[in-house]
């Protein structure tokens, strides 16, 4: 059975370094009222709307009106309004509270609404595994494939919001192989994907996905390369690595990635675009499906010279203080 | 691929006991844990909760782990629960430790914690945001009790309010189903929280005096806290493992309502479809099951659409049913876990456990099982609904 990302879109509330004549992958500045009705519009915290904007996009290019599931990874919920809540807890010391805030505050309010809008009483799950959330939502889709739906659709999102922002912070900041530079922003951002088995028009195909838990370079590098060999590539057929890394920051599971490449293999910095989060792997995917489609590097996060021949196969590589690795490999 | 899928390890942790055996025992003899709050430090000290009676220390000690940490009750109860399932299988830790994968549910996580924290930051504290935060997320929870337990392997977080443990569970069988893997433990686990506790009160939604399920004058749930976790192996793994089956997982159906954030439908579409489904992904027809564990939650909205959709599924022919939320209070992402759990006894023990404090019955579906009932059974089937839609059913088979 193979798999085909028919149709994909992402948000970017908070993007950072868009190239002047860049043909940008993601959207920036979105008019909700689109997608949105005003009534709900303004009760909806940032991490619906843009989950819900990205959502319908994705189902719009794929010319789907309702998918047969609904499966959504975050990797911190919806921080709006559990701060909110929280805040109104703490303030009132447990006394009066408007209901509002807490009910939109649970993971499964994304994939919820999305649900609850599109009227599809399909699967609907809700995945929450730090840089796996969205992998892990991704697999998922690709069980339901194996069960014989079709048309799945699939995506990620996390929030920023002030006052959790220092924590999030303190908290991405600190540890080994932390991966922090000059370069290095907390981002947020939505990304949504139409799945199927079936090739369609502009489908790329998911050729490979591949979720790790804790390990080390060299044990990496040899399940690298078994993955690899699984889907009958060489290193020297990848015509391009996408990283969850910032240019120089020294880490060592990176490096560890890279040797197993020719030195001068054209890399690309999605996080110079998306900033850190937990679901911004879901980014790197979209991007490189509109990479694959346009046949081009935006200047602005590509680490090294865009190749010259024809960009076939795109690899990614994801970790989060060396735990939860991942590797995503699309061909056009 | 089409496997069968075998439960041969349980573990639970809740108001009514500390593990299977003493749970068990509280279900026989119709012996409750809801209490007024004798451990989370609120100020609506008049509301019935289910807490696990014990300390967070207490728990500590039980696991042997370092106090004056903080480490999340949510995580505490997991880790014992989770053990209990362990080391009730037999299987060589080495299996365990590289082999197995681990699908837990959870919604509160570490909220327990970060919300003391967020008291002192909204007061101007400074507040050590690595010590108090780093394990709030979901993930980090579920993570957590994997390297308590010792897994080597991938873990999975789902979190779908207060169908996360029934979804977990599902889960796994599907992946164990189409032979994606072998060996897993799922379930959820969530403790009680200030968060869910006003969020819940903020709702309207919660009976301060012990909650009735099912019954016409209900006034709302009562909140609980607890884990439980089901090991689940395929037909490969047992004949490796040699593990004796308790029960099979025979079926499991996933739907929206697609109707309201929190409330359920009056006709009850997710429920009917999810029910539906899991009678399809198994052999088995309604007429067939033995026993019925609701999610009846003991609100309004809940019970009355619970009990349309279960005559949409069963007709005029109702089975015994029962929530057995009225003895351990309703424990969010655990809930799904624990009615597994207690499916699987009820199978294992041939005994159906009543539904308690009912007084009349809602004219829908007729009464629940009000007394102990000691008969053959040999299917059960297991609801599980949340906040955004989320419904969720389960079909539990004997062996």
């Amino acid at each position: 059975m193979k798999t085909y990302i028919t149709s994909s879109a992402t948000v970017l509330p908070s993007a950072k370094t868009v190239g002047a004549n860049e043909n940008s992958a993601y959207l920036s500045d979105v008019n909700y009222a689109e997608y949105i009705e005003p009534k709900l519009l303004r009760r909806m915290s940032k991490v619906i709307r843009m989950s819900v904007a990205a959502a319908k996009i994705a189902l719009r290019e794929a010319g789907l009106e309702n998918p047969e599931a609904i499966l959504v990874g975050t990797g911190l919920g919806c921080l709006t309004d559990t701060q909110r809540f929280l805040t109104d807890m703490c303030s009132a010391e447990e006394g009066v509270l408007s209901p509002t805030a807490f009910i939109q505050s649970t993971h499964n309010t994304i994939a919820g609404q999305i649900g609850l809008l599109l009227e599809c009483n399909g699967y609907n799950s809700t995945y929450s595994d730090r840089a796996h959330s969205f992998e892990q939502a991704l697999l998922d889709a690709q069980l339901h494939l194996l069960e014989g739906s079709d048309n799945i659709l699939v995506g990620a999102a996390d929030e920023t919001v002030d006052l959790v922002e220092n924590v999030v912070r303190s908290i991405n900041e600190t540890g080994n192989s932390s991966g922090v530079t000059k370069d290095y922003f907390l981002g947020e951002g939505s990304s949504f994907f139409v799945v199927s088995d079936k090739k369609k028009l502009n489908s790329i195909e998911l050729k490979g996905l591949k979720l790790m838990p804790r390990t080390n370079p060299s044990e990496l590098q040899a399940v690298l390369t078994d993955f690899l060999s699984s889907h009958s590539i060489a290193p020297n057929e990848i015509d391009l690595i996408i990283l969850g890394d910032w240019p120089n920051t020294g880490d060592k599971y990176y490096a560890a990635f890279r040797e197993v490449f020719n030195n001068s293999i054209p890399t690309a910095f999605y996080k110079k675009q998306s900033g850190h989060y937990f679901t911004s792997s879901a980014y790197a995917l979209h991007l490189g499906c509109h990479i694959l489609r346009t046949q081009s590097i935006p200047e602005s996060i590509s680490g090294t010279h865009p190749p010259e021949q024809i960009l076939q196969n795109i690899l990614i590589y994801n970790h989060y203080k060396a735990n939860k690795h991942s590797f995503c490999l699309i061909s056009k | 691929m089409s496997g069968r899928i075998f439960i041969t390890g349980i573990g639970i942790t809740s108001a009514i006991g500390m593990d299977v055996a003493s749970s068990l025992d509280s279900l026989i003899k119709m012996r409750h844990g809801m209490t007024l709050p004798t451990f989370l430090p609120t100020r609506h000290a008049d509301f019935h909760v289910g807490e696990v009676k014990a300390s967070n220390n207490e728990l500590c000690t039980i696991l042997e782990m370092k106090k004056n940490f903080p480490v999340s009750r949510t995580t505490l109860l997991g880790c014992v629960a989770g053990a209990e399932a362990i080391a009730m299988s037999g299987i060589k830790p080495e299996t365990i430790r590289n082999e197995l994968h681990f699908i837990n549910g959870t919604s509160v996580s570490a909220m327990d914690i970060s919300e003391k924290a967020f008291q002192k930051m909204i007061g101007g504290e400074s507040v050590d945001y690595q010590r108090w935060f780093s394990r709030h997320d979901c993930g980090k929870t579920t993570d957590f009790i994997s390297e308590y337990l010792g897994f080597k392997n991938l873990t999975t977080t789902i979190s779908t309010a207060c169908s996360s443990g029934a979804n977990s569970i599902m889960q796994a069988g599907r992946n164990i189903k189409h032979g994606i893997y072998d060996l897993a433990l799922a379930g959820g686990t969530d403790a009680l929280s200030l968060f869910t506790l006003n969020g819940f009160n903020s709702l309207k939604i919660l009976d301060k005096d012990w909650c009735k399920p099912f019954d016409i004058d209900r006034k709302g749930l009562n909140l609980g806290e607890g884990a439980a976790y089901l090991l689940l192996e395929s037909e490969k793994s047992i004949l490796k493992t040699g593990s004796k089956p308790l029960a099979e997982l025979a079926g499991f159906g996933n739907a929206n309502d697609a109707y309201h954030q929190t409330a359920s439908s009056p006709e009850g579409i997710g429920a009917t479809l999810a029910m539906q489904k899991a009678f399809e992904t198994s052999a088995i027809k309604p007429g067939s099951i033995d026993y019925i564990n609701a999610h009846g939650t003991g609100t309004e909205n809940n019970d009355h659409s619970e009990s349309i959709a279960i005559r949409n599924v069963f007709g005029d022919k109702t089975p015994a049913y029962s929530s057995t939320k009225a003895y351990t209070g309703h424990t969010l992402a655990a809930a799904g876990a624990l009615e597994a759990v207690i499916s699987v006894l009820a199978i294992r023990e041939n005994l159906v456990f009543p539904n308690l404090n009912l007084d009349t019955p809602i004219d829908i579906i007729g009464a629940p099982v009000l007394k102990l009932e000691n008969k053959a059974v040999n299917t059960v089937l297991s609801n599980s609904f949340g906040f955004g839609g989320n419904c969720t059913s389960l079909i539990f088979r004997t062996v």
